[in-house]
């Protein structure tokens, strides 16, 4: 592992010596005061020379007491301003400025006067522990005020953890989160990838262009990850005891496991991650965890429901399938077994009976197969087309030619526009969409029932229209007339398998052509569908997912 | 037994027809009818059916539906056409008062069987019950308690030999676990299959000539017994 020596594993909270230029690109800052202590302690000084300036020429008149009280006033104004070493300053300097300038005798730091050697130590006494308690008090308000903060930056990540929903959307946001908690340079997120085998990627990182961690902190990020700890990098200075770190990781833990590492890094010259900001840390890394474990729990949700959808579905055409091959199989064997009876002799009347009622029950069954097979091909984008340049005419006459016997009892109209140009489409595929409209309009009207093709152009497409002036189809229905194995319910007639016209929609889609269905009550049904003029390849092959239904009932433009 | 009138609930027309044309062959006279509420309809009107065939698939209403509601107001024999997978529609049929069921698809033979069987049992009064019954080489006397096979005198507990008597008062019929358990232990007993299996062992070592090959106690998979036909008479 690259930069392991660099690294000494240590436990939570404990933080690995490294240098620092090795580990952030940045050159290691001196140790310095902070600018704002400066400022504090040479305000400090000034008002404590011009108090003593100040008092110098009256100082006589005014007295010690009076004098000291001042002092004291502007040390707990130090310490309450400054903190604790200004407040330390303002009491030794203003110990010794008192000494020197206003306590007789003058500019000398000897006292001769017991009373006045009293009166100093006790200022010097009183003032130091003035100056501690209050900064004491200070510091106790600072880290209420950091708790508070902490746990408003907590409930903020907690809100906008829960109410993630894209594992995408919330690293980022959680991440930029942090960062400007701590003040950060860098924040980010790193996963093991499951794809690339490789151990840690990171996988979000904030702010907007910030840099990505080192060699030697991914390293880091792994020991965080593999050993379930907080782990910090911090300047190596010879000599020095471990200090605090600059560079932190946190284990995103969910119960025992690790899911990947969370980390931030403030500038070389900022304050190190303090003991407080480093269990902070900790929780915001819990947090984080907490929201990816949500997502993956809600993912699996989601994947459990859809494999339940499709379970459903299957056993939904189990059912329906089961139902319509056991249908003409119990009327075939009926009628066999009842000819196969050798103690009856049947006239021969009965028995072409009998076979004709075979006959219809075997083409029942090649008919569903067939369109089985056909589904299959369609839902498997697998529907071979093989097209030509055809008229719609010849197509619509070999359908009535075939289906002669059977229109007997349903006048057929044909209302086709004069020079149609030709379509490129499939044959055999045309002609079943054809089959299948005719054939249910036949089924699903009385007879004498009239039935009208028309063949038109429009809108830059062929239009095909096969309407029939039966009862028509009820307004609920016809958003799923096309969909498999639905069918509407009618008492006493024949039951089709619910499968024609979802084939005949899929074999429309393939040629890149829409269908749509529009009926009133009382009023028939009228199917429209078109197919395109010009030979395009088909973009896609309709799938049960990439199938869009154009809503029946509702006509666009007319079609 | 020529003449009886049989009806026939059943949405396939293909099934109905091919169904009415072999039982016309066998001398019965037959009605269809294409929806649940149609079949209901025409078995309580005149003249009456004397057996019922219903689907149970039926697009209209529940073909258990029309059993039950037909079982309120007639004591005709129903006969349910089923699939071969759906044993609880099976048992939920039998005990909401269907008197048989034929799996589809069905030959001619068995279906022509079962409506016999219904026939005669519709034809015997409960009264009836009392005088022995003879199945085969069986004989069970309820009066006496005594069972015979051919000369043989069987001897049973009287537990078994309430089993046994339940069974063959629906001879040719099913009796499905939880009707057979109600009817010899009392309705505390409806989910105890495993004793009713045990008792059904014992009968079967006393009166079975090969209790591995039963003549007389016959298993229905998955839902209860079936007591052997009666010869016709």
């Amino acid at each position: 592992m690259p930069g392991r020596d660099l690294f000494t594993a240590l436990r939570q909270r404990t933080v690995v010596e490294q240098p620092l230029d090795r580990l952030i690109d940045e050159p290691a800052a001196e140790d310095t005061l902070g600018r704002r202590e400066i400022r504090h302690y040479v305000s400090t000084l000034l008002v404590l020379s011009a108090a003593t300036g100040a008092f110098w020429p009256i100082k006589e008149a005014v007295g010690l007491l009076n004098i000291g009280l001042v002092f004291l006033v502007i040390v707990v104004g130090a310490a309450t301003i400054g903190g604790r070493r200004s407040g330390l300053l303002a009491s030794v300097v203003g110990f010794l400025l008192f000494d020197y300038f206003l306590v007789p005798p003058y500019l000398t730091f000897v006292i001769n006067d017991l009373h006045n050697i009293l009166a100093l130590f006790v200022f010097l006494g009183f003032s130091l522990l003035i100056s501690s308690l209050i900064a004491r008090a200070r510091q106790e308000a600072a880290e209420a005020r950091r708790r508070a903060t902490d746990v408003q930056r907590l409930y903020a990540l907690g809100q906008a953890a829960l109410g993630a929903t894209r594992r995408e959307a919330v690293l980022p946001a959680l991440t930029a989160e942090i960062v400007a908690t701590f003040g950060a340079t860098a924040g980010w997120v790193l996963l093991p990838d499951a794809a690339t085998d490789a151990p840690l990627t990171v996988v979000s990182q904030a702010p907007l262009g910030a840099r990505l961690p080192t060699t030697a902190e991914v390293a880091l990020a792994g020991q965080a990850y593999v050993q379930h700890d907080l782990i910090g990098g911090v300047p190596r200075r010879a000599g020095s005891a471990p200090g605090r770190p600059r560079v932190l990781f946190a284990p995103l833990r969910v119960a025992d496991r690790a899911l990947g590492v969370l980390g931030v890094s403030v500038s070389s010259r900022a304050e190190p991650f303090s003991g407080a900001e480093q269990t902070l840390l900790a929780t915001l890394a819990d947090q984080v965890a907490l929201a990816l474990e949500r997502l993956r729990l809600r993912d699996e949700a989601n994947r459990a429901e859809l494999l339940e959808q499709a379970d459903e579905l299957k056993s939904a055409l189990i059912h329906a399938v089961s139902h319509d091959l056991r249908t003409p199989l119990a009327s075939i064997k009926a009628t066999v077994t009842s000819l196969l009876d050798s103690s009856i002799q049947w006239d021969a009347a009965t028995q072409r009976e009998f076979l004709e009622g075979v006959d219809e029950e075997c083409d029942r069954l090649t008919r569903l197969v067939s369109n089985l097979l056909d589904i299959s091909r369609i839902e498997g984008g697998v529907l071979h087309l093989e097209r030509d340049w055809y008229a719609i005419e010849e197509v619509i006459n070999t359908v009535r030619r075939r289906l002669a016997p059977r229109l007997v009892d349903h006048p057929l109209t044909l209302d086709i526009a004069p020079n149609l140009p030709l379509v490129p489409l499939d044959f055999v595929k045309i002609d079943q969409v054809l089959t299948n409209l005719l054939e249910n309009s036949i089924k699903y009207t009385p007879p004498g029932t009239a039935v009208t093709i028309r063949a038109l152009v429009g809108d830059d497409r062929l239009v095909v229209v096969v309407q029939d002036s039966g009862p028509g189809v009820a307004s609920p229905h016809l958003p799923h007339l096309f969909d498999k194995f639905y069918r509407v319910a009618a008492p006493g007639q024949a039951q089709g398998s619910g499968l024609g016209l979802t084939i005949v929609r899929g074999m429309v889609q393939a040629h890149g052509g829409t269908i749509s269905a529009r009926s009133f009550l009382g009023q028939g049904l009228t199917v429209t569908f078109t197919l395109p003029l010009q030979w395009r390849e088909p973009e896609f092959l309709p799938g049960p997912a990439a199938v869009t239904v154009p809503q029946a009932g509702v006509s666009s433009n007319g079609w | 037994m020529a003449g009886e009138r049989i009806l026939i609930i059943d949405d396939e027309p293909a099934v109905s027809r091919a169904i009415r044309i072999s039982l016309e062959g066998y001398g019965f006279v037959v009605d269809t009818a294409p929806t649940g509420a149609t079949g209901y309809d025409r078995a309580l009107q005149r003249p009456l059916p004397q057996v019922v065939l219903l689907d149970l698939g039926l697009p209209d209403m529940d073909g258990l539906d029309v059993c039950m509601r037909l079982r309120t107001q007639s004591a005709v024999p129903i006969i349910v056409l089923t699939a071969r997978d759906a044993e609880y529609e099976k048992i939920t049929a039998l005990e909401s008062g269907a008197d048989d069921y034929v799996t589809k698809p069905f030959g001619m033979g068995e279906l022509l069987a079962r409506i016999r069987v219904a026939l005669r049992h519709a034809g015997r009064l409960p009264a009836d019950y009392n005088s022995a019954i003879r199945i085969g080489e069986l004989c069970i006397d309820p009066v006496a308690h005594q069972v015979t096979i051919g000369s043989r005198a069987v001897h049973l507990t009287p537990t078994e030999f309430k089993l046994l008597i339940t069974l063959a008062a629906g001879a040719g019929r099913v009796s499905t676990h939880r009707v057979l358990l109600r009817e010899v232990w009392g309705s505390g007993y409806g989910a105890d299959t495993q004793l009713l299996r045990v008792f059904i062992g014992q009968l079967r070592t006393k009166i079975e000539a090969n209790p591995a090959e039963p003549e007389y106690i016959l298993t229905e998979p998955g839902i209860g017994y079936r007591f052997r036909a009666a010869d016709p008479a």
